[in-house]
């Protein structure tokens, strides 16, 4: 249990702390306002600072501008046109070996809403139960991590996608006309560690990946990696490095970011207007600028502001991934961003995959209900699972 | 329907229905009731009791007997004692579809009057009810037709031929004929009530004509207001009707009392009826007590000169010079006169004058006569209806004298009647030698069955011998109540149109079991031409719509009009010139 | 019956609840629904019908704006949460035979519910002993269930029937609820037509 008493001071200091950070934030900002305003024009000096920073540290993550200024705030001038949404999202439930089980699940939740139509949106959900040894254990006999799941899981939210959008396509009878946006919870570009991109498991995963985007690619549909409330900093490091000189470019100084602790979302709040978005950015990690740009996949991000009501308060700040090829069709990327801001309408946030993450998540309950299943089919068989005493006292809490 | 009168296929029909429920005919089920006082029934709810009337037939089928009942009630009821205070909401079509019939529902109260075997289908009173829920039947036209027995000459049920004659037709069914049993009409003495201008006259002349039709009885018939013999009027109708001896000629012979009266009407008596005085017997007058107002020593005086005086007594005693020279020739005698009779009678002479002032009206009656060597009228009448032919007796004027009526029919009743008993015992059973059933058609016959004098009077006896001697009454009158009810009692066939009074329809049912039952069908009779018969001539009691006395009537009773006559004459006139076959190409 | 209404997620011997994620297509007061039962099928009549509401949806409700025709179908015919809808048994069916009595067992969780048809409907509720169970069920209405189910039975029987059928059973009505009359005018009012 929990006695509050003992943290009173601790609470006190705790609220001390985060006031002072707030005001050095605020400035903090104001000066990252300034200086995008000072740098604004993109110029081949800015890209060679860019390009020598990820040369010199991989790991750095920063902004590559696409277009000409790095100020750039834009509203579609288009008309709304009706656009069929695809939201997917994920959800797994992790091995436990404490449990009476060994395996985990991954759920997909899939809908397809079709604007203006007025018909109730098609739902879909697809479990898979991954139970089998060679499954469960890698080279080293070791029970797989949470890791694997995770990749397990962003492989199936792509799969996903790939399928829905096909399925999607299909019931259109090959019209292409139709706008099909296929969104996905989170980025769309895959996180590899820098020491494992060169790993042939991580190259198969990679190449899977990439093989469900060209898919998508394939029946004219636009991927879409929405992540709400950002927390990266790609383009405040890449103000950073803007203000180094070149031969400052080096990892000590990389890290040594005036930015710390301020993310792009604080400064984009203060920036964009209502369904406003950014200058067009690509991410300089390695597997971007080599995996997916070799695939023809190499993924750039906007920030877009989807609140309906003005004023840096009632923002709210999504980091937007799509594909260059998308980036590159200045109209294909409004309507995009058009279909995006109008399907965030009424709760700040994608309708579709709001459902999607319901549709996918797997509650208590329901887990529950699933071992309840699986201990009778055991038992059916003759066997009586026994679950690990660590369980049983957790869940008698 | 003719082929289902006949007892077979009546009684094939009667056990395909006990199978299925016929449900157009059904009323209702019997939810309760008893032998005694009657089954009650609940309507079905598609039933209006408007549709309704007491009297109707229904049936009952149950344990392979059919019931025969009457509806003698009709009420309302509900479920609930709720429904008559707080009335649901009837403007509601739907509300009142449920309501009316199930919540709120007609009950009838059905008196149990026959049951039919499905094996012995003779028609049998009573002697239990149908259980429970039993469905109830509009009776139909068949079966009622069977009930009753088909007109003309059958076997009743107890295998004796008897005659059932056409007396009207049930309530609301139009071809169906209600038949009475003569044979059993005449058997007991029956009677016809009805208040006054209910056509008491002319059911009771459709009755004789049916029982001189049939042959089963004589009749002798005290025509008080001279409607039997010879064109009668019919109620409510100016025309006039045939009279008996015009229906049947042969068979109807008219005595009548004024000669004049007759001949004025074209009646054509054939005997004119005297009363040689010295016939007369106090017994003769003694029921005359009422309307001669006779206290009791006078009756007494009557029955003391009778004795003392002789068979002349009544000659002598109104006889003034008699009476004035009595006691004349006895020197020793202290008086003459009234005086003296009285003295030798042991009377007072008050009482004798008296007796002489009220018998003196009588006495100027023109069918009195003093004069000896008269044909005898009881003899006379006596020999007509021993040759099979039944007797109208024509009052003339003295059919407004009651005092004359009562002493005519008392005086030759009387004597007929006296005749009958020696018949009867002298043929000692032999039934070839009996003498032909008679029947005594009197009105205003409480005059005569009064509780005071019925016991003395000869139609009291009449009444209560049953048909002893052959002799039974068919009484006709207003006031059943005036009736002594032990005659009330053995009346068996009562056929009663319209009645007002309380009393009167009471005494309609003296005797009858289960009578009271019938007093609502009763009180409800239509003025005219509805009867409720009840008796020994019927199987059970029915209302009838009575038939018509017409020419259809006439022609049924075998008389022929004229003009048919004259067609006849020249059909058979033609057939016997051989035109026949000409007329026929 | 293309698809069931819903599956059983609890049941007892007098009432079972099915659980539906179609907000749209719920089956209607007083319907006759169907589950099967080993050898049985079981009969019941909707009367209750439990549209429970998620964080989800209550934040949809808030965004009045947001409400497009898609989303709210999507929220009606496509929950996470099921409506519940509960039937009260009374009715089942062996072999030809339909009885008009409590079946022997109630369905099992997660049988599937299906919706019955005019012919079925009409069948099972031909009927009238079925009154008692309903008027005797405290926990429902009993008297717009009752109602209710009898004007959709007489609606599925032929036109020329159907009064004849309501007049039949208001008639049996006022023989069993002949001591409660406000009880008796409150359903046949429901009742007329």
């Amino acid at each position: 249990m929990l006695e509050l008493r003992r943290l009173l001071d601790d609470i006190e200091a705790m609220s001390r702390e985060v006031t002072t950070s707030r005001q050095g934030l605020s400035a903090l900002r104001a000066y990252g306002l300034d200086a995008l305003a000072r740098l604004a024009v993109v110029n081949d000096a800015l890209l060679d600072k860019i390009d020598r920073a990820a040369a010199e540290d991989p790991s750095w993550r920063g902004a590559f501008p696409l277009g000409p200024r790095l100020d750039e705030r834009h509203r579609p001038q288009v008309e709304p046109v009706d656009a069929t949404l695809i939201g997917v999202d994920g959800s797994q439930i992790y091995p436990d070996r404490h449990g009476p089980f060994l395996y985990y699940l991954i759920n997909t939740g899939a809908i397809v809403l079709r604007q203006g139509s007025g018909q109730a949106p098609l739902t879909e959900t697809r479990p898979t139960l991954v139970f089998r040894e060679e499954a469960l254990y890698n080279e080293d006999q070791e029970l797989v991590d949470n890791r694997v799941v995770n990749a397990a899981r962003e492989l199936a939210e792509i799969r996903e996608m790939a399928l829905q959008a096909t399925a999607e396509r299909e019931r259109l009878g090959g019209e292409l006309d139709r706008l099909l946006i296929v969104l996905g919870d989170g980025p769309l570009l895959i996180w590899v560690g820098e020491k494992d991109s060169r790993d042939r498991e991580v190259q198969r995963r990679i190449a899977a990946y990439l093989a469900e985007l060209d898919a998508i690619r394939r029946v004219g549909a636009v991927p879409i990696g929405y992540v709400d409330r950002p927390r990266s900093a790609n383009v405040l490091r890449m103000l950073h490095v803007a203000e180094l000189d070149l031969p400052d470019i080096v990892t000590e100084n990389l890290r040594a970011t005036r930015y710390r602790h301020l993310t792009d979302r604080a400064l984009f709040e203060h920036m964009l207007g209502p369904n406003e978005r950014s200058a067009l950015f690509t991410s300089t990690a390695t597997i971007n600028r080599v995996d997916f740009r070799q695939a023809g996949q190499e993924i750039a991000f906007f920030y877009l502001n989807v609140a309906r009501d003005p004023g840096p308060d009632a923002a709210r700040i999504a980091r937007v991934d799509v594909p260059v090829w998308v980036a590159e069709q200045p109209d294909l990327l409004d309507r995009v961003q058009m279909a995006i801001y109008r399907d965030c309408d009424g709760m700040d946030y994608p309708y579709v995959l709001a459902r999607a993450h319901e549709l996918a998540v797997v509650g208590q309950r329901e887990r529950e209900e699933l071992e309840h299943m699986l201990t009778v089919a055991l038992m059916r068989r003759g066997l009586v699972p026994m679950p690990s005493a660590k369980a049983t006292a957790k869940r008698l809490l | 329907m003719d082929d289902l009168t006949h007892p077979d296929a009546f009684l094939a029909s009667l056990r395909a229905e006990a199978d299925g429920e016929d449900a157009g005919a059904r009323l209702g089920r019997v939810v309760a009731g008893s032998l005694s006082s009657g089954l009650e029934v609940r309507l079905d709810h598609d039933r209006r009791l408007e549709d309704l009337a007491v009297g109707r037939y229904v049936v009952m089928k149950a344990g392979g007997r059919l019931f025969f009942g009457m509806i003698t009630d009709i009420a309302l009821d509900s479920t609930h004692p709720a429904f008559e205070k707080t009335p649901p909401d009837l403007d509601n079509p739907f509300l009142r579809q449920v309501y009316l019939g199930t919540s709120a529902f007609g009950r009838l109260h059905v008196s149990p009057l026959l049951e039919l075997d499905e094996h012995d289908r003779t028609p049998r009173p009573v002697k239990t009810i149908p259980g429970h829920y039993t469905p109830v039947m509009t009776a139909s036209p068949e079966e009622v037709a069977y009930v009753f027995g088909a007109e003309g000459v059958q076997r009743d049920a107890a295998g004796k031929t008897a005659h059932y004659f056409h007396i009207g037709r049930p309530l609301e069914m139009e071809d169906v004929k209600i038949t009475l049993n003569l044979e059993r009409l005449v058997e007991r003495s029956s009677a016809v009530f009805g208040k006054s201008g209910t056509g008491k006259t002319f059911l009771s002349r459709l009755l004789l004509a049916g029982v001189i039709q049939s042959d089963v009885a004589v009749n002798l018939i005290f025509d008080m207001h001279n409607e039997y013999g010879w064109a009668g009027t019919s109620e409510g109708a100016t025309r006039q009707v045939k009279g008996l001896k015009q229906l049947f000629p042969g068979r109807v012979v008219i005595f009548t009392l004024d000669p004049e009266s007759s001949r004025r009407r074209q009646s054509n008596p054939d005997e004119v009826v005297t009363l040689p005085a010295e016939r007369i017997e106090p017994e003769d007058l003694e029921m005359l007590a009422g309307v001669l107002d006779l206290h009791e020593a006078q009756v007494g005086a009557m029955y003391v000169m009778r004795r003392r005086l002789g068979p002349g007594w009544l000659s002598d005693f109104m006889n003034d010079d008699w009476v004035d020279a009595y006691g004349s020739q006895d020197p020793e005698a202290l008086a003459t006169g009234l005086k003296a009779l009285a003295e030798d009678l042991g009377l007072h002479q008050s009482t004798l004058a008296a007796l002489r002032r009220k018998l003196d009206r009588y006495w100027r009656y023109e069918f009195i006569t003093t004069r000896s060597g008269e044909r005898d009228s009881v003899a006379l009448i006596l020999e007509y209806l021993q040759a099979g032919r039944s007797v109208v007796l024509e009052f003339g004027r003295y059919g407004n004298d009651l005092g004359a009526y009562l002493l005519v029919a008392n005086f030759l009743t009387r004597r007929i009647h006296q005749r009958y008993v020696e018949m009867k015992e002298r043929a000692f059973g032999r039934s070839s030698d009996e003498p032909k059933p008679l029947v005594v058609t009197i009105e205003e016959a409480h005059k005569f069955l009064d509780p005071q004098i019925a016991r003395h009077t000869i139609f009291g006896t009449i009444a209560r011998e049953l048909r002893k001697y052959n002799v039974t009454l068919l009484i006709v009158d207003q006031r059943p109540s005036g009736i002594d009810p032990e005659v009330m009692s053995q009346v068996g066939t009562r056929i009663t149109l319209a009645l007002d009074n309380e009393e009167d329809i009471r005494a309609v049912f003296m005797g009858v079991s289960g009578g009271q039952a019938l007093r609502e069908v009763l009180a409800r009779l239509d003025s005219k031409e509805q009867a409720l018969i009840l008796g020994h001539a019927v199987p059970m009691p029915v209302v009838v719509q009575t038939r018509a006395y017409d020419t259809e009537f006439y022609r049924q009773m075998g008389y022929a009009e004229e003009e048919e006559l004259e067609a006849r004459f020249q059909q058979n006139q033609a057939l016997m010139r051989g035109r026949q076959r000409h007329r026929l190409t | 019956m293309a698809s069931p209404l819903g599956r059983v997620l609890r049941s007892s011997t007098t009432i079972f609840t099915f659980g539906s994620l179609d907000n749209a297509d719920l089956p209607a007061f007083g319907a006759l629904v169907a589950a099967e039962v080993g050898p049985t099928w079981v009969y019941g009549l909707v009367y209750e019908v439990v549209i429970q509401d998620d964080p989800f949806v209550r934040q949809v409700v808030a965004a009045t704006e947001g409400l497009t025709a898609e989303r709210i179908e999507d929220m009606r015919q496509r929950r996470q949460v099921p409506v519940e809808i509960t039937a009260l048994t009374v009715a089942y069916r062996q072999g030809d035979r339909v009885y008009q009595r409590l079946p022997p067992r109630p369905p099992a969780a997660l049988q599937p519910i299906w919706a019955c048809d005019e012919t079925t409907t009409a069948q099972v509720l031909a009927d009238f002993a079925f009154f008692r169970t309903v008027l005797n069920a405290a926990h429902c209405p009993s008297e717009e269930l009752l109602a209710a189910s009898l004007r959709r039975a007489a609606a599925c029987r032929p036109p020329e029937q159907e009064k004849a059928y309501l007049l039949e059973a208001g008639r049996e009505l006022a023989r069993l609820l002949a001591a409660d009359l406000p009880r008796l005018d409150a359903i046949l009012r429901r009742l007329a037509p």
